[in-house]
């Protein structure tokens, strides 16, 4: 599905942040990254998704075959990729179901499909709204304005089931979030995992992997991916911290 | 058919004032941001009586019929009503009111007596001037006590080449009236528009005005505020800008002059390639004008380097127990917000047109009238394709 090859990444500022990293995930898996604050994780995710800003000085990202450095965020969108950030974006003067119907027909026209009508949306809408229990009031709101840290990682899922992309990289989305706010993320993750989907879920914490469950776990230090294994990998880190991980190497 | 005799006396008086006054220029103090030379340059000629008595016809006659009975001519005013006009627009020190009475035969005057309700909209459709003519536009609102009102005054542009505008709009609104008021100037690329809305709002009298400044080569509206009495409450809003070779001034002065009234005024810009924009705003709360309450902000969007405007918000406030705020910021476009549209998979345009779109919403949103807030949004969304 994504392959990634001796990316070499840098800030506008000229600071060099991700430095040779090498990554492969197969169609239908779970991928987790793990790894410090500041080693470059939603710099990575970023550059994914085609975010200003950053200078790709070497290596390649092919996704289905397909050079996604040379494509347009929008373009990116279109051919599948989807990015939950980090920290969502607040938009005032947008309502969220506005919103959410602009995104949803500019990827279904750009896909070949009929743009919803109002109705047909709603009913779309409303449907992947109950998988993250998020409340129809929520979607007459502003974009994200308003919304609680849970809210805004809520209506990410949201738009990850509306969007329906084949490579969904997930930055931090358990973060700030309390237990209850991350099982009703969680499911939603996981309601929306299936062979022809592949995830990349970045996170600091083991938590979130108790119950979305990776297929490979990857240690990024230093801008590479210095270590991979399966779940346990996850429960070692956890324990131990990360300095083992580079100290052996 | 000649003048009434006194419109004849008004203009004697505008002739005086002009003559003392003659054309703002750099060095006047409330034209600093604005040349007045290109419309000078323009040597434009004034529209004659009989055209311009054609144009309040037409005008008059496509008010909606339920409402039309409301709107008057300057034919046969009763003496009160006449009173109204050039009452609250003073002329010293404004060359352009008196130069619009100078060269006025005819007008519109809406009367609205004491406690009636009028349901519908009342659109003044000002129609586009010829080419090299200057248009006087002269509209009394006058809404009597417990009165309510909504006007709009629509200043179109097809077609080409320069002309002016010069346009005057006093509203009185007594006691308890209320009275919602839109100007939509939307004036060809080539044409210059220099406007005058005065507002006098008394005891417990609501007004709300909207001022769109989003066409013409050069355009200018002056909103004059008094709050009179005691209770009296004015919102403007205005919204400005466009795209290329635009000059748009906004110059507000509201003046609270007794006790418990209210202002606000929330002025947004959104201007591109080469558009420039100007605020000034002063509110001023006279000596026994206690317990006002004023706000003032005007935000802008500059979407691209060639965009530039000036802003002043101004206070002077001879008071200790008032409750006022004011602020200005100039921004561009969310780069973050921008990402995060097109990663959802809208193309470039379409984010950076939402984007623009929201900053203007509560704008556009509450503005009185469906038309009025279309051609708002299409010239919003001009002013990123350059449509
Ligand atoms: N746009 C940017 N400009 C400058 N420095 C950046 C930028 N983005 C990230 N960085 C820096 O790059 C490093 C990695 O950041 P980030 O990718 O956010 O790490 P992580 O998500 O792993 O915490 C940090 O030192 C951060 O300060
Ligand atoms: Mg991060």
């Amino acid at each position: 599905m994504i392959e990634i090859k001796n990316l070499h990444v840098r800030t506008e500022g000229g600071a060099e942040i991700l430095k040779g990293l090498d990554l492969s995930i197969p169609a239908g898996q779970v991928h987790a990254i793990m790894g410090p604050n500041g080693s470059g994780k939603s710099t990575l995710s970023y550059v994914l998704a085609g975010r200003d800003g950053y200078e790709v000085t070497a290596g390649s990202v092919l996704f289905k075959g397909q050079d996604l450095l040379a494509m347009a965020p929008e373009e990116r969108a279109h051919a599948g990729i989807f990015l939950g950030l980090q920290y969502p974006v607040e938009i005032p003067g947008v309502s969220n179901a506005y919103f959410l119907r602009t995104a949803v027909n500019a990827v279904r026209v750009a896909r070949g499909l009929p743009a919803l009508d109002a109705v047909a949306f709603m009913a779309e809408m409303r449907r992947a709204a109950k998988v993250v229990e998020l409340s129809t009031e929520m979607l007459k709101r502003d974009v994200n304005v308003g919304f609680s840290g849970g809210e805004k990682k809520r209506n990410e899922i949201l738009q990850l089931g509306l969007l329906d992309p084949e490579f969904a990289i997930l930055d931090e989305t358990d973060s700030g979030l309390d237990i209850d706010a991350l099982s009703v993320v969680a499911r939603g993750i996981n309601a929306h995992r299936g062979p022809g989907r592949s995830f990349l879920v970045i996170t600091h914490y083991q938590r979130l992997l108790d119950h979305v469950r990776p297929d490979v776990v990857h240690v990024l230090q230093g801008g590479r991916i210095v270590k991979t294994g399966g779940p346990e990998l996850a429960l070692e880190l956890e324990a131990r911290g990360y300095g083992w991980v580079t100290e052996g190497a | 058919m000649s003048d009434q005799p006194w419109l004849a006396a008004l203009r004697a008086r505008a002739a005086e004032r002009f003559a003392a006054d003659g054309w703002p220029d750099r060095r006047t103090e409330h034209w600093k941001y604005t040349p007045v030379a290109p419309i000078e340059r323009a040597r434009l000629a004034p529209v004659d009586a009989a055209a311009q008595r054609a144009e309040v016809q037409a005008v008059r006659a496509a008010v909606a019929p339920e409402a039309a009975d409301f709107v008057r001519d300057f034919s046969d005013l009763p003496p009160a009503v006449q009173a109204g006009i050039g009452r609250v627009a003073a002329l010293e020190g404004h060359a352009f009111a008196a130069r619009n009475l100078l060269d006025l035969h005819d007008g519109l005057v809406i009367h609205v007596p004491r406690g009636v309700r009028v349901a519908a909209p009342i659109v003044l459709a000002w129609g586009t001037p010829a080419v090299g003519a200057a248009r006087p536009v002269r509209v009394l609102v006058l809404a009597e006590a417990q009165a309510e009102v909504t006007v709009i005054e629509r200043f179109d542009g097809d077609g080409e080449g320069a002309a002016l505008t010069n346009a005057v709009t006093e509203i009185i609104a007594r006691d308890g009236a209320q009275v919602r008021y839109a100007k939509a100037q939307l004036e060809r690329d080539g044409a210059f528009h220099v406007g005058r809305v005065a507002i006098e709002a008394g005891r417990d009298a609501r007004v709300e005005a909207h001022l769109l400044n989003l066409g013409g080569a050069l355009a200018r509206t002056e909103l004059d505020v008094a709050l009179v009495a005691p209770g009296a409450d004015v919102a403007l809003k205005g919204l400005f800008g466009g795209r290329g070779a635009r000059h748009q001034d906004q110059h507000v002065t509201v003046r609270h002059q007794s006790p418990r009234a209210t202002s606000d005024q929330d002025f947004r810009g959104v201007l591109a390639a080469g558009a420039r924009g100007v605020f000034t705003g002063l509110v001023h709360v006279a000596a026994g004008a206690h317990h006002t309450r004023a706000t003032q902000q005007n935000r802008n969007l500059l979407l691209d380097a060639g965009a530039h405007v000036d802003t002043r918000p101004q206070l002077e406030i001879h008071n200790d127990d008032v409750q006022c705020s004011h602020g200005a910021t100039t921004g561009r476009l969310d780069a973050t917000a921008l990402f995060y549209l097109r990663s959802r998979g809208l193309d470039a345009t379409t984010a950076r047109q939402l984007l623009t779109l929201a900053f203007a919403a509560e704008l556009t949103e509450a503005l009185p009238d469906e038309a009025l807030r279309a051609l708002a949004l299409d010239r919003l969304r001009d002013a990123i394709t350059g449509g």
